[in-house]
Protein backbone atom coordinates (compact mmCIF):
# COMPACT_ATOMS: atom_id res chain seq x y z
CA UNK A 1 0.00 0.00 0.00
CA UNK A 2 0.98 3.45 -0.93
CA UNK A 3 0.05 6.02 2.11
CA UNK A 4 0.76 9.61 1.55
CA UNK A 5 -0.02 11.49 4.82
CA UNK A 6 -0.80 15.45 4.94
CA UNK A 7 1.77 15.84 2.06
CA UNK A 8 2.73 19.80 1.27
CA UNK A 9 4.64 21.26 -1.59
CA UNK A 10 5.52 24.74 -2.43
CA UNK A 11 7.73 25.25 -5.19
CA UNK A 12 10.48 27.78 -4.93
CA UNK A 13 9.55 31.02 -6.39
CA UNK A 14 6.06 30.24 -6.15
CA UNK A 15 3.32 31.58 -3.12
CA UNK A 16 0.64 29.10 -4.31
CA UNK A 17 0.77 25.34 -2.84
CA UNK A 18 1.93 22.73 -5.93
CA UNK A 19 0.27 20.55 -3.12
CA UNK A 20 -0.82 20.80 0.19
CA UNK A 21 -2.13 19.16 2.86
CA UNK A 22 -2.88 15.71 0.68
CA UNK A 23 -3.53 12.58 2.35
CA UNK A 24 -4.76 9.02 0.45
CA UNK A 25 -4.06 5.61 0.13
CA UNK A 26 -3.41 3.18 -3.22
CA UNK A 27 -4.32 0.29 -1.47
CA UNK A 28 -2.12 -2.81 -2.35
CA UNK A 29 -2.92 -4.58 -5.73
CA UNK A 30 -5.43 -1.72 -6.81
CA UNK A 31 -5.27 1.29 -8.89
CA UNK A 32 -6.01 4.99 -7.82
CA UNK A 33 -6.63 7.06 -10.56
CA UNK A 34 -5.37 10.59 -9.88
CA UNK A 35 -6.97 12.85 -11.73
CA UNK A 36 -7.89 16.79 -12.01
CA UNK A 37 -7.15 19.96 -14.70
CA UNK A 38 -3.31 20.72 -15.62
CA UNK A 39 -1.05 22.08 -12.41
CA UNK A 40 -3.42 20.90 -10.39
CA UNK A 41 -0.41 19.23 -8.20
CA UNK A 42 -0.95 15.41 -9.88
CA UNK A 43 2.34 14.54 -11.31
CA UNK A 44 3.77 16.87 -7.99
CA UNK A 45 2.08 14.16 -6.33
CA UNK A 46 3.34 11.04 -7.98
CA UNK A 47 6.72 12.36 -8.88
CA UNK A 48 7.20 12.64 -4.28
CA UNK A 49 6.30 8.93 -4.69
CA UNK A 50 9.25 8.19 -6.29
CA UNK A 51 11.19 11.22 -4.79
CA UNK A 52 11.87 12.83 -8.17
CA UNK A 53 10.72 15.96 -6.01
CA UNK A 54 10.93 15.96 -2.14
CA UNK A 55 7.95 17.22 -0.31
CA UNK A 56 7.85 19.80 2.25
CA UNK A 57 6.20 18.05 4.97
CA UNK A 58 3.98 15.22 5.14
CA UNK A 59 5.27 11.36 4.53
CA UNK A 60 4.75 8.98 2.16
CA UNK A 61 5.21 5.29 2.77
CA UNK A 62 5.07 2.39 1.08
CA UNK A 63 3.83 -0.77 3.06
CA UNK A 64 4.74 0.95 5.95
CA UNK A 65 8.11 2.33 5.13
CA UNK A 66 8.99 5.75 5.02
CA UNK A 67 10.15 6.23 1.30
CA UNK A 68 13.24 8.75 2.85
CA UNK A 69 14.90 5.94 4.71
CA UNK A 70 16.03 4.67 1.36
CA UNK A 71 18.66 6.01 -1.88
CA UNK A 72 16.59 7.37 -4.49
CA UNK A 73 18.16 5.33 -6.41
CA UNK A 74 17.29 2.18 -4.78
CA UNK A 75 13.85 3.46 -4.20
CA UNK A 76 12.93 3.92 -7.78
CA UNK A 77 14.74 0.84 -9.06
CA UNK A 78 11.90 -1.07 -7.25
CA UNK A 79 9.36 1.66 -8.77
CA UNK A 80 8.09 1.03 -11.70
CA UNK A 81 7.69 4.37 -13.85
CA UNK A 82 6.04 4.95 -16.90
CA UNK A 83 6.22 8.56 -17.87
CA UNK A 84 3.67 10.64 -21.10
CA UNK A 85 6.05 10.71 -23.74
CA UNK A 86 7.12 7.77 -22.75
CA UNK A 87 10.48 8.48 -22.30
CA UNK A 88 12.22 5.76 -24.54
CA UNK A 89 16.31 6.19 -24.88
CA UNK A 90 16.04 6.40 -28.92
CA UNK A 91 19.60 5.36 -28.65
CA UNK A 92 19.04 1.82 -27.91
CA UNK A 93 16.49 -1.04 -28.86
CA UNK A 94 13.58 -2.05 -27.79
CA UNK A 95 15.13 -5.07 -25.65
CA UNK A 96 18.16 -2.36 -24.45
CA UNK A 97 15.03 -0.15 -22.87
CA UNK A 98 13.13 -2.58 -21.08
CA UNK A 99 16.13 -4.10 -19.62
CA UNK A 100 17.23 -0.81 -17.99
CA UNK A 101 16.17 -1.19 -14.52
CA UNK A 102 16.96 -5.34 -14.34
CA UNK A 103 20.86 -3.79 -15.62
CA UNK A 104 20.81 -1.66 -12.40
CA UNK A 105 19.70 -3.69 -10.22
CA UNK A 106 23.05 -5.86 -12.40
CA UNK A 107 20.82 -9.29 -13.10
CA UNK A 108 23.18 -11.29 -15.16
CA UNK A 109 22.47 -11.35 -19.36
CA UNK A 110 20.30 -14.03 -19.82
CA UNK A 111 18.04 -13.75 -17.24
CA UNK A 112 17.30 -9.90 -18.52
CA UNK A 113 16.86 -11.66 -22.53
CA UNK A 114 14.37 -13.74 -21.18
CA UNK A 115 12.66 -10.90 -18.95
CA UNK A 116 12.57 -9.20 -21.97
CA UNK A 117 11.04 -11.96 -24.35
CA UNK A 118 8.50 -12.70 -21.40
CA UNK A 119 7.37 -8.96 -21.32
CA UNK A 120 7.38 -7.88 -24.73
CA UNK A 121 5.06 -10.83 -25.33
CA UNK A 122 2.85 -10.31 -22.30
CA UNK A 123 1.88 -6.19 -23.96
CA UNK A 124 1.53 -8.08 -27.31
CA UNK A 125 4.52 -7.32 -29.39
CA UNK A 126 6.31 -10.37 -31.28
CA UNK A 127 10.06 -10.34 -29.31
CA UNK A 128 11.61 -11.59 -32.66
CA UNK A 129 10.06 -8.59 -35.02
CA UNK A 130 10.38 -6.06 -32.01
CA UNK A 131 13.51 -6.69 -29.76
CA UNK A 132 15.67 -5.16 -32.12
CA UNK A 133 13.92 -1.97 -33.28
CA UNK A 134 14.85 1.58 -32.13
CA UNK A 135 11.87 4.04 -31.03
CA UNK A 136 11.65 6.31 -34.40
CA UNK A 137 10.58 2.38 -36.15
CA UNK A 138 7.63 2.04 -33.31
CA UNK A 139 4.27 3.45 -33.38
CA UNK A 140 2.90 5.49 -30.93
CA UNK A 141 0.87 2.30 -29.73
CA UNK A 142 3.70 0.45 -29.97
CA UNK A 143 5.99 2.76 -28.07
CA UNK A 144 3.86 2.97 -25.13
CA UNK A 145 3.53 -0.57 -24.94
CA UNK A 146 7.79 -0.77 -24.68
CA UNK A 147 7.16 1.89 -21.97
CA UNK A 148 4.76 -0.21 -20.01
CA UNK A 149 7.08 -3.10 -20.40
CA UNK A 150 9.43 -1.05 -18.99
CA UNK A 151 8.00 -0.13 -15.69
CA UNK A 152 7.57 -3.87 -15.47
CA UNK A 153 10.73 -4.98 -15.96
CA UNK A 154 12.16 -5.94 -12.77
CA UNK A 155 8.56 -6.92 -11.33
CA UNK A 156 7.99 -4.36 -8.99
CA UNK A 157 5.35 -4.37 -6.78
CA UNK A 158 4.32 -0.87 -7.25
CA UNK A 159 3.58 1.20 -10.38
CA UNK A 160 3.49 4.83 -11.24
CA UNK A 161 2.14 5.98 -14.60
CA UNK A 162 1.98 9.66 -15.82
CA UNK A 163 -0.23 10.09 -18.73
CA UNK A 164 1.16 6.75 -20.20
CA UNK A 165 -1.86 6.40 -22.82
CA UNK A 166 -1.61 9.94 -23.93
CA UNK A 167 -0.40 10.28 -27.02
CA UNK A 168 -2.14 8.01 -29.14
CA UNK A 169 -5.03 8.07 -31.26
CA UNK A 170 -8.81 6.78 -29.39
CA UNK A 171 -9.27 3.61 -31.00
CA UNK A 172 -5.47 2.69 -30.11
CA UNK A 173 -6.09 4.03 -26.58
CA UNK A 174 -9.41 1.70 -26.26
CA UNK A 175 -6.79 -1.17 -26.90
CA UNK A 176 -4.51 -0.37 -24.68
CA UNK A 177 -6.62 0.31 -22.12
CA UNK A 178 -7.93 -3.12 -22.49
CA UNK A 179 -4.75 -4.43 -22.48
CA UNK A 180 -3.85 -2.84 -18.92
CA UNK A 181 -6.98 -4.17 -17.75
CA UNK A 182 -6.27 -7.72 -18.62
CA UNK A 183 -2.41 -7.34 -17.22
CA UNK A 184 -3.19 -5.97 -14.58
CA UNK A 185 -6.03 -8.30 -13.24
CA UNK A 186 -2.75 -11.05 -13.82
CA UNK A 187 -0.34 -8.99 -12.29
CA UNK A 188 -2.57 -7.26 -9.35
CA UNK A 189 0.32 -4.52 -8.84
CA UNK A 190 -0.62 -1.05 -6.74
CA UNK A 191 -0.51 1.35 -9.32
CA UNK A 192 -0.85 5.38 -8.99
CA UNK A 193 -2.18 6.25 -12.20
CA UNK A 194 -2.63 10.40 -13.19
CA UNK A 195 -4.88 11.38 -15.82
CA UNK A 196 -6.77 14.47 -16.71
CA UNK A 197 -9.22 12.10 -18.65
CA UNK A 198 -12.31 11.48 -16.35
CA UNK A 199 -12.81 8.48 -19.30
CA UNK A 200 -9.72 6.85 -18.82
CA UNK A 201 -9.71 7.36 -14.84
CA UNK A 202 -13.23 5.08 -15.27
CA UNK A 203 -12.04 2.39 -17.24
CA UNK A 204 -8.62 1.84 -15.55
CA UNK A 205 -9.00 3.19 -11.48
CA UNK A 206 -10.91 0.95 -8.65
CA UNK A 207 -10.63 4.00 -7.39
CA UNK A 208 -10.70 7.92 -8.33
CA UNK A 209 -8.90 10.91 -6.41
CA UNK A 210 -10.12 14.21 -7.79
CA UNK A 211 -7.71 16.69 -7.08
CA UNK A 212 -8.07 20.78 -7.42
CA UNK A 213 -5.55 23.56 -6.44
CA UNK A 214 -3.29 21.27 -5.03
CA UNK A 215 -6.45 19.72 -2.52
CA UNK A 216 -8.16 16.88 -2.29
CA UNK A 217 -11.54 17.14 -3.98
CA UNK A 218 -13.45 13.81 -3.72
CA UNK A 219 -11.94 10.26 -3.42
CA UNK A 220 -14.18 7.37 -4.22
CA UNK A 221 -15.07 4.43 -6.86
CA UNK A 222 -15.07 6.03 -10.47
CA UNK A 223 -19.21 5.04 -10.38
CA UNK A 224 -19.75 7.12 -7.20
CA UNK A 225 -17.91 9.78 -8.34
CA UNK A 226 -19.95 10.09 -11.31
CA UNK A 227 -22.71 9.13 -10.04
CA UNK A 228 -22.30 11.43 -6.67
CA UNK A 229 -20.26 14.24 -7.72
CA UNK A 230 -19.13 16.27 -4.34
CA UNK A 231 -19.87 19.20 -6.24
CA UNK A 232 -20.01 21.88 -9.65
CA UNK A 233 -16.45 21.39 -10.19
CA UNK A 234 -16.25 16.86 -10.17
CA UNK A 235 -19.51 16.88 -11.69
CA UNK A 236 -17.70 19.24 -14.97
CA UNK A 237 -15.04 17.07 -14.81
CA UNK A 238 -17.38 13.83 -15.50
CA UNK A 239 -19.23 15.61 -18.30
CA UNK A 240 -22.72 15.85 -19.33
CA UNK A 241 -22.54 12.82 -20.47
CA UNK A 242 -21.58 11.21 -16.72
CA UNK A 243 -24.54 9.21 -16.72
CA UNK A 244 -23.78 7.23 -19.91
CA UNK A 245 -20.04 6.58 -18.15
CA UNK A 246 -21.33 4.69 -15.63
CA UNK A 247 -23.06 2.70 -18.05
CA UNK A 248 -20.11 1.34 -19.11
CA UNK A 249 -19.09 0.84 -15.16
CA UNK A 250 -21.98 -1.35 -13.91
CA UNK A 251 -21.82 -5.16 -15.37
CA UNK A 252 -24.61 -6.14 -17.17
CA UNK A 253 -26.09 -8.59 -14.10
CA UNK A 254 -26.94 -6.02 -11.93
CA UNK A 255 -30.01 -5.00 -14.32
CA UNK A 256 -30.78 -9.06 -15.05
CA UNK A 257 -34.18 -9.65 -14.08
CA UNK A 258 -35.73 -13.19 -14.61
CA UNK A 259 -37.59 -14.77 -16.00
CA UNK A 260 -36.46 -14.02 -19.00
CA UNK A 261 -39.57 -12.34 -20.68
CA UNK A 262 -37.60 -11.44 -24.67
CA UNK A 263 -38.00 -14.94 -25.30
CA UNK A 264 -34.96 -16.98 -26.72
CA UNK A 265 -34.91 -15.61 -30.18
CA UNK A 266 -33.18 -12.86 -31.55
CA UNK A 267 -30.00 -10.76 -30.22
CA UNK A 268 -28.39 -11.13 -26.98
CA UNK A 269 -25.86 -9.88 -24.41
CA UNK A 270 -23.42 -11.57 -22.84
CA UNK A 271 -23.30 -11.42 -19.11
CA UNK A 272 -20.21 -10.35 -19.02
CA UNK A 273 -20.91 -7.45 -20.69
CA UNK A 274 -20.97 -3.94 -19.73
CA UNK A 275 -24.90 -2.07 -19.45
CA UNK A 276 -23.44 -0.07 -21.98
CA UNK A 277 -23.30 -2.62 -24.50
CA UNK A 278 -26.63 -4.17 -23.32
CA UNK A 279 -27.87 -0.84 -24.10
CA UNK A 280 -26.34 -0.49 -27.22
CA UNK A 281 -27.53 -4.18 -28.29
CA UNK A 282 -30.82 -3.30 -27.44
CA UNK A 283 -31.47 -0.15 -29.02
CA UNK A 284 -29.58 -1.77 -32.23
CA UNK A 285 -32.57 -4.45 -32.06
CA UNK A 286 -35.14 -1.39 -31.46
CA UNK A 287 -36.75 -4.39 -28.96
CA UNK A 288 -37.56 -2.75 -25.72
CA UNK A 289 -35.80 -6.17 -23.77
CA UNK A 290 -33.24 -9.09 -24.64
CA UNK A 291 -32.01 -12.12 -23.19
CA UNK A 292 -28.77 -12.23 -21.51
CA UNK A 293 -26.54 -15.63 -22.24
CA UNK A 294 -23.89 -16.66 -19.91
CA UNK A 295 -20.33 -18.37 -20.95
CA UNK A 296 -22.24 -21.83 -21.92
CA UNK A 297 -24.70 -19.51 -24.45
CA UNK A 298 -27.74 -20.56 -21.68
CA UNK A 299 -30.08 -17.95 -21.32
CA UNK A 300 -30.10 -16.91 -17.78
CA UNK A 301 -32.58 -13.90 -18.08
CA UNK A 302 -33.06 -10.68 -19.61
CA UNK A 303 -32.49 -7.05 -19.29
CA UNK A 304 -34.98 -4.20 -20.77
CA UNK A 305 -34.59 -0.51 -21.14
CA UNK A 306 -36.66 -0.25 -17.75
CA UNK A 307 -34.14 -2.31 -15.36
CA UNK A 308 -31.48 -0.46 -16.84
CA UNK A 309 -33.28 2.72 -15.33
CA UNK A 310 -34.42 0.73 -12.55
CA UNK A 311 -30.53 0.26 -11.65
CA UNK A 312 -29.68 3.92 -12.01
CA UNK A 313 -32.77 4.78 -10.01
CA UNK A 314 -31.42 2.35 -7.21
CA UNK A 315 -28.65 4.37 -4.32
CA UNK A 316 -25.14 2.88 -4.84
CA UNK A 317 -24.09 1.50 -1.68
CA UNK B 1 31.84 30.08 -20.66
CA UNK B 2 29.90 30.80 -24.09
CA UNK B 3 30.44 34.80 -23.34
CA UNK B 4 33.98 34.24 -22.79
CA UNK B 5 34.37 32.27 -26.15
CA UNK B 6 32.13 34.80 -27.88
CA UNK B 7 34.60 37.73 -27.35
CA UNK B 8 37.35 36.11 -29.01
CA UNK B 9 35.58 35.05 -31.97
CA UNK B 10 34.72 38.88 -32.31
CA UNK B 11 38.40 40.09 -32.32
CA UNK B 12 39.79 39.57 -36.09
CA UNK B 13 42.52 37.02 -36.11
CA UNK B 14 45.17 38.84 -37.21
CA UNK B 15 44.69 41.55 -34.54
CA UNK B 16 44.69 38.31 -31.89
CA UNK B 17 48.18 37.77 -32.42
CA UNK B 18 49.47 41.25 -32.29
CA UNK B 19 47.57 41.16 -29.09
CA UNK B 20 49.26 38.41 -27.77
CA UNK B 21 52.53 39.22 -28.87
CA UNK B 22 53.25 41.89 -25.54
CA UNK B 23 51.94 39.11 -23.36
CA UNK B 24 53.50 36.48 -24.69
CA UNK B 25 56.74 37.88 -25.34
CA UNK B 26 56.79 39.20 -21.41
CA UNK B 27 56.39 35.80 -20.39
CA UNK B 28 58.66 34.51 -22.78
CA UNK B 29 61.35 36.94 -20.72
CA UNK B 30 60.34 36.63 -17.38
CA UNK B 31 59.27 33.05 -16.73
CA UNK B 32 62.86 31.19 -17.61
CA UNK B 33 61.36 27.75 -18.64
CA UNK B 34 58.66 29.31 -20.67
CA UNK B 35 61.62 31.24 -22.70
CA UNK B 36 63.49 28.30 -23.14
CA UNK B 37 60.51 26.62 -24.50
CA UNK B 38 60.14 28.65 -27.39
CA UNK B 39 56.98 30.70 -26.00
CA UNK B 40 57.66 34.29 -27.30
CA UNK B 41 55.93 37.62 -29.01
CA UNK B 42 56.96 35.56 -32.21
CA UNK B 43 57.32 31.66 -33.22
CA UNK B 44 54.24 29.37 -32.56
CA UNK B 45 52.90 30.26 -29.13
CA UNK B 46 50.69 33.53 -30.31
CA UNK B 47 49.74 31.31 -33.21
CA UNK B 48 48.85 28.21 -31.06
CA UNK B 49 47.02 30.23 -28.11
CA UNK B 50 45.26 32.09 -30.93
CA UNK B 51 43.90 29.00 -32.60
CA UNK B 52 42.87 27.44 -29.42
CA UNK B 53 40.75 30.70 -28.38
CA UNK B 54 39.25 30.58 -31.65
CA UNK B 55 38.61 26.37 -31.77
CA UNK B 56 36.54 27.06 -28.04
CA UNK B 57 33.41 29.13 -29.67
CA UNK B 58 32.23 25.88 -31.53
CA UNK B 59 33.81 23.23 -29.73
CA UNK B 60 32.22 25.03 -26.41
CA UNK B 61 28.54 26.19 -28.15
CA UNK B 62 27.89 22.50 -29.97
CA UNK B 63 28.67 20.54 -26.68
CA UNK B 64 26.01 22.92 -25.12
CA UNK B 65 23.51 22.98 -27.60
CA UNK B 66 23.94 18.98 -27.63
CA UNK B 67 23.61 18.29 -24.18
CA UNK B 68 20.83 20.81 -23.97
CA UNK B 69 18.80 19.12 -26.92
CA UNK B 70 18.40 15.50 -25.14
CA UNK B 71 14.34 15.60 -24.04
CA UNK B 72 14.09 16.36 -20.45
CA UNK B 73 11.16 12.78 -20.96
CA UNK B 74 14.33 10.95 -21.59
CA UNK B 75 16.21 11.94 -19.10
CA UNK B 76 13.26 11.97 -16.67
CA UNK B 77 12.62 8.78 -17.53
CA UNK B 78 16.22 7.76 -16.77
CA UNK B 79 15.95 9.16 -13.42
CA UNK B 80 13.08 7.86 -12.70
CA UNK B 81 13.98 4.56 -13.18
CA UNK B 82 17.09 4.81 -11.01
CA UNK B 83 19.81 5.68 -12.39
CA UNK B 84 22.46 8.48 -10.96
CA UNK B 85 22.72 11.50 -12.23
CA UNK B 86 26.38 10.41 -13.70
CA UNK B 87 25.18 6.99 -15.40
CA UNK B 88 22.30 9.23 -16.84
CA UNK B 89 25.60 11.57 -18.25
CA UNK B 90 27.37 8.53 -19.66
CA UNK B 91 24.52 6.47 -20.77
CA UNK B 92 22.07 8.88 -22.02
CA UNK B 93 22.97 12.46 -22.01
CA UNK B 94 26.43 12.06 -24.04
CA UNK B 95 25.64 9.31 -26.36
CA UNK B 96 22.77 11.69 -27.38
CA UNK B 97 24.96 14.35 -27.65
CA UNK B 98 27.65 13.26 -29.56
CA UNK B 99 26.72 13.71 -32.99
CA UNK B 100 26.37 17.51 -32.19
CA UNK B 101 29.54 18.05 -29.99
CA UNK B 102 31.36 16.11 -32.89
CA UNK B 103 30.42 18.49 -35.36
CA UNK B 104 31.73 21.40 -33.22
CA UNK B 105 35.03 19.76 -33.18
CA UNK B 106 34.89 19.31 -37.29
CA UNK B 107 33.92 22.76 -37.92
CA UNK B 108 36.77 23.78 -35.46
CA UNK B 109 39.16 21.96 -36.69
CA UNK B 110 38.61 23.24 -40.48
CA UNK B 111 38.31 26.31 -39.30
CA UNK B 112 41.63 26.26 -37.40
CA UNK B 113 43.54 25.03 -40.46
CA UNK B 114 42.62 27.82 -42.06
CA UNK B 115 43.49 30.51 -39.62
CA UNK B 116 47.07 28.84 -39.11
CA UNK B 117 48.26 31.07 -42.19
CA UNK B 118 48.38 33.83 -40.18
CA UNK B 119 51.29 32.38 -38.33
CA UNK B 120 53.05 33.44 -41.40
CA UNK B 121 52.74 37.05 -39.99
CA UNK B 122 54.44 36.01 -36.78
CA UNK B 123 57.64 33.51 -38.12
CA UNK B 124 55.95 30.23 -37.00
CA UNK B 125 56.16 28.67 -40.36
CA UNK B 126 53.10 27.85 -41.40
CA UNK B 127 51.77 26.81 -45.02
CA UNK B 128 50.67 30.57 -45.10
CA UNK B 129 54.68 31.79 -45.82
CA UNK B 130 53.87 30.06 -48.66
CA UNK B 131 51.04 32.03 -49.60
CA UNK B 132 51.73 35.05 -48.66
CA UNK B 133 55.36 35.18 -49.50
CA UNK B 134 54.57 34.18 -53.07
CA UNK B 135 51.66 36.94 -52.80
CA UNK B 136 54.32 39.47 -51.91
CA UNK B 137 56.87 38.44 -54.64
CA UNK B 138 54.52 37.95 -57.05
CA UNK B 139 55.26 34.03 -57.23
CA UNK B 140 52.15 32.09 -58.47
CA UNK B 141 54.13 28.86 -58.17
CA UNK B 142 54.58 29.60 -54.45
CA UNK B 143 50.88 30.58 -53.86
CA UNK B 144 49.80 27.58 -55.75
CA UNK B 145 51.43 25.20 -53.52
CA UNK B 146 50.43 26.75 -50.60
CA UNK B 147 46.88 27.18 -50.95
CA UNK B 148 46.43 23.51 -52.90
CA UNK B 149 47.94 22.01 -50.27
CA UNK B 150 45.84 23.89 -47.67
CA UNK B 151 42.68 23.23 -49.47
CA UNK B 152 43.68 19.29 -49.28
CA UNK B 153 44.88 19.37 -46.06
CA UNK B 154 41.10 21.17 -45.37
CA UNK B 155 39.03 18.51 -47.42
CA UNK B 156 40.97 15.47 -46.17
CA UNK B 157 40.99 16.51 -42.40
CA UNK B 158 36.97 17.02 -42.70
CA UNK B 159 36.94 14.00 -44.87
CA UNK B 160 38.29 12.03 -41.82
CA UNK B 161 36.31 13.90 -39.48
CA UNK B 162 32.46 13.13 -41.10
CA UNK B 163 33.60 9.65 -40.98
CA UNK B 164 34.96 9.70 -37.46
CA UNK B 165 31.53 11.81 -36.63
CA UNK B 166 28.99 8.89 -38.85
CA UNK B 167 30.92 6.61 -36.74
CA UNK B 168 29.85 8.13 -33.50
CA UNK B 169 26.43 8.81 -34.47
CA UNK B 170 23.64 6.25 -33.28
CA UNK B 171 21.57 4.35 -36.21
CA UNK B 172 18.57 6.51 -35.22
CA UNK B 173 19.68 9.61 -35.56
CA UNK B 174 21.11 8.81 -38.83
CA UNK B 175 18.64 8.63 -41.01
CA UNK B 176 17.36 12.25 -39.26
CA UNK B 177 21.06 13.43 -40.06
CA UNK B 178 20.95 16.00 -37.55
CA UNK B 179 24.44 16.80 -38.45
CA UNK B 180 25.51 20.42 -38.58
Amino acid sequence: MIAIRNVSKVYEGTKNPAVRDLSFDVPTGEVVALIGPSGCGKSTTMRMVNRLVEPDSGTISIDGEDVRSLRPETLRRHIGYAIQGVGLFPHWTVAQNIGVVPGLLQWDRTRIAERTHELLDLVGLDPAVYADKHHDELSGGEAQRVGVARALAADPPVLLMDEPFSAVDPLTRDRLHAEFRKIQSALRKTVLFVTHDMDEAAQLGDRIVVMRDGGLVQQDTPERVLAYPVDDFVASFGGTERALRRLSLAPVTEALYTPNTAGAEGPSVASTASLREALAIILKAGLPSIPVRDGDGAVVGAVSVESIVERFRRPLT
Amino acid sequence: MFRVANVFQTIPGLAMVGLLFAPLSWLGTNVPLLGRLGVGGLGWAPVITALTLYALLAVVRNTYAGLASVPDSVVEAGLGMGMTEGQVMRSVRLPLALPVIFGGIRISAVQTLGNATLGAFVAAGTLGLFVFGGLSQQAMDLVLLGSITLVALALGLDAALRTAQRLVTPRHARRTEAVR
